[in-house]
């Protein structure tokens, strides 16, 4: 613990010494007689006691919370000897809004007292932080002697991005061999009908369509479209990135993923993620809500890595970026190399979709423009446009977001089944 | 409240010499004195405190000087306890700018600046005796050089009290906030 003297130490020293010096100057009883109460508060000050004992715990409400949710902190602090006055400092990232109470507070406590002390904070955006590290001053009663300590009980909190619910979603051309919600072209066991044929040995009963059978004279079969999954790859671009943070360009692409993940996931899909940027990271496809823990831990993590490498996409595993897979691109566009990696992907028979943050709403977002910034950014959203129509004229179906339209409604673009039945 | 409590010991700490000689020189120590106050408890800045405190000790010297008046033990002990709890009471607005304190905090001490003003008083009246009845048993041409020795002895004392603990510095957290 450290003990110190406080600012009010100096200008109190200094007042001693000038009323001392100008008494003896001046040849004034007056001057050493106002000495007389600054040097009482000085000496009180300088007798050092012993530390005051006191007990501190430190609680959170949630470890783990979306977007815009609330955590309340608790901190107890129980005296086991009299203490004049103690202030507690709980520091907070710029992330967290403080809604409710003060993370600073001063006490005085008996012993044997008991006080607790609660705040909320807002978590504004996504990411992990710490919160249990309260830093303790204590005064004594002149405030001129300050003890202080720090008090660590880290808890962890991370804060997910919110999801919201998708009724509409980009349809996969390939569908995979497990059961799912999308109708194959394949015939077999399903719901939705598919073609008639004549009967075979081993066929079942139950598939035997009485009414053409009874026209035709002979006995046919019903036989049905199955129901099959689909392989989902998310990427990510994580290149660069434009507005602050929480509502960056990655930020609203991270939301995007969150969205989309869960979506399919209740789909009963297989969902991977792919972070392309200074980094290459990805998460497998798999289902379940175990799959969306991972996924959403993944992009709570998710952040810009500059580099000059550019990564090959030749060096994701064949498990991680499955054949037949729906690759949706998550992307403002601002970096060529993603641009070329979703080329590549197309070129390597992928089924991609682009979903684009328009980076240029993004920065009007973030601060009033001058002029010329304004110009700037008309410019730049032009650009943006004639990147995507080219990107259009090359087949690739684009989804043009911007921040202020739903998300639901910029996917429905690509609710229906495109080219069915192209592949099984 | 804290800040307008501080706010008019500075008044009276800034016009009580004008109360001993108003005079010309006091008035304009005097001006300085409380622009530099007013303005060190407005931004809550100790340094600009504590020069605007000693200018309005200078007041008072001069005061003293130019009116001659005979010795006043009250008045300089009131002078003295209000140019220490101001700087107790800035420094309390000070440490604990934007911080929640607790009403009881505020009792207490407030409890504490009225001790310490009636200790001081006691203390002063108790020099004074102490120092009256040490003039009458010393020969006339010692008195200065015990007076001289007595200010220095004082000074070394709290200089030598202020520095003989071995404090560690600051924390990075204070040392932040300030």
């Amino acid at each position: 613990m450290n003990s110190r003297f406080t600012s009010n130490m100096l200008p109190l020293l200094t007042l001693i010494g000038a009323a001392l010096f100008l008494g003896y100057l001046a040849g004034r009883v007056e001057l050493i007689l106002v000495a007389v109460p600054l040097s009482l508060a000085f000496f009180s000050a300088a007798r050092r006691g012993a530390p005051p004992e006191y007990t501190l715990a430190h609680r959170v409400s949630a470890t783990r919370v979306f977007e815009g949710d609330r955590v309340q902190v608790t901190v107890t602090l129980a005296a086991r000897s009299r203490i004049p006055m103690i202030e507690l400092l709980e520091p907070l990232l710029p992330t967290v809004t403080l809604v409710a109470g003060c993370n600073r507070i001063v006490f005085t406590l008996r012993p044997g007292q008991d006080v607790r002390w609660t705040y909320e904070v807002e978590c504004g955006g996504r990411g992990r932080f710490t919160l249990g590290t309260v830093h303790v001053r204590l005064y004594d009663a002149s405030m001129l002697r300050v003890r202080e300590a720090q008090h660590g009980d880290p808890v962890s909190v991370c804060v997910y991005p919110r999801i919201a619910p998708l009724r509409r979603l980009p349809q996969p051309r390939r569908t995979q061999t497990s059961v799912g919600n999308y109708v194959s072209p394949t015939l077999g066991e399903g719901l939705e009908l598919g073609d008639i044929r004549p009967f075979a040995p081993g066929d079942r009963v139950r598939h035997v369509n009485w009414r053409a059978s009874l026209r035709l004279g002979r006995l046919y079969v019903t036989q049905h479209h199955q129901e099959r999954n689909a392989d989902v790859v998310l990427m990510l671009d994580s290149l660069g990135q434009v507005g602050a943070s929480p509502a960056s360009s990655l930020d609203l692409c991270v939301r995007a993923a969150a969205c989309l993940a869960g979506a399919y996931l209740a789909r009963k899909d297989r969902v991977g993620l792919i972070e392309y940027g200074g980094a290459l990271r990805w998460v497998r496809p798999g289902t379940g809500r175990v799959q969306l823990e991972r996924l959403i831990g993944a992009l709570v993590t998710a952040e810009v890595i500059f580099s000059y490498v550019t990564r090959d996409l030749a060096l994701v595993p064949p498990r991680v970026l499955p054949p037949q897979a729906l690759v949706i691109g998550l992307s403002p566009l601002l970096d060529p190399r993603f641009i070329k990696a979703l080329g590549d992907l197309v070129a390597r028979g992928f089924d991609v979709v682009l979903l684009s943050v328009s980076p240029t709403e993004v920065t009007r977002a973030t601060r009033p423009l001058s002029p010329v910034e304004d110009l700037a950014c008309r410019v730049w959203s032009l650009e943006w446009e004639a990147q995507l129509l080219e990107l259009r004229r090359h087949g690739l179906p684009v989804l043009e977001w911007r921040p202020d339209q739903p998300l639901e409604l910029v996917l429905s673009g690509l609710g229906r089944p495109r080219r069915r039945g192209v592949a099984a | 409240m804290i800040r307008n409590l501080a706010r008019l010991l500075a008044l009276l700490v800034a016009g009580f010499p004008l109360l001993v000689s108003a005079t010309v020189p006091t008035g304009l120590l005097g001006l300085v004195a409380g622009a530099l106050l007013a303005g060190g408890i407005t931004s809550l800045r100790m340094p600009l405190v504590g020069a605007g405190a000693v200018v309005a000790l200078i007041e008072y010297v001069v005061a003293l000087l130019i009116s001659g008046t005979p010795l006043d033990i009250v008045g300089a002990l009131a002078f003295g306890a209000a140019l220490s709890a101001l700087v107790q009471v800035t420094g309390f607005a000070v440490c604990f700018r934007g911080a929640a304190v607790n009403p009881q905090v505020i009792r207490d001490q407030a409890r504490t600046w009225i001790g310490g003003v009636a200790a001081a008083a006691g203390l002063g009246l108790l020099v004074v005796l102490a120092a009256d009845g040490l003039a009458l048993g010393l020969p006339a041409p010692l008195q200065p050089a015990v007076s001289a020795l007595g200010v220095l002895l004082a000074f070394v004392g709290v200089v030598g009290a202020a520095l003989g603990p071995k404090d560690r510095g600051p924390s990075r957290w204070m040392r932040e906030e300030r």
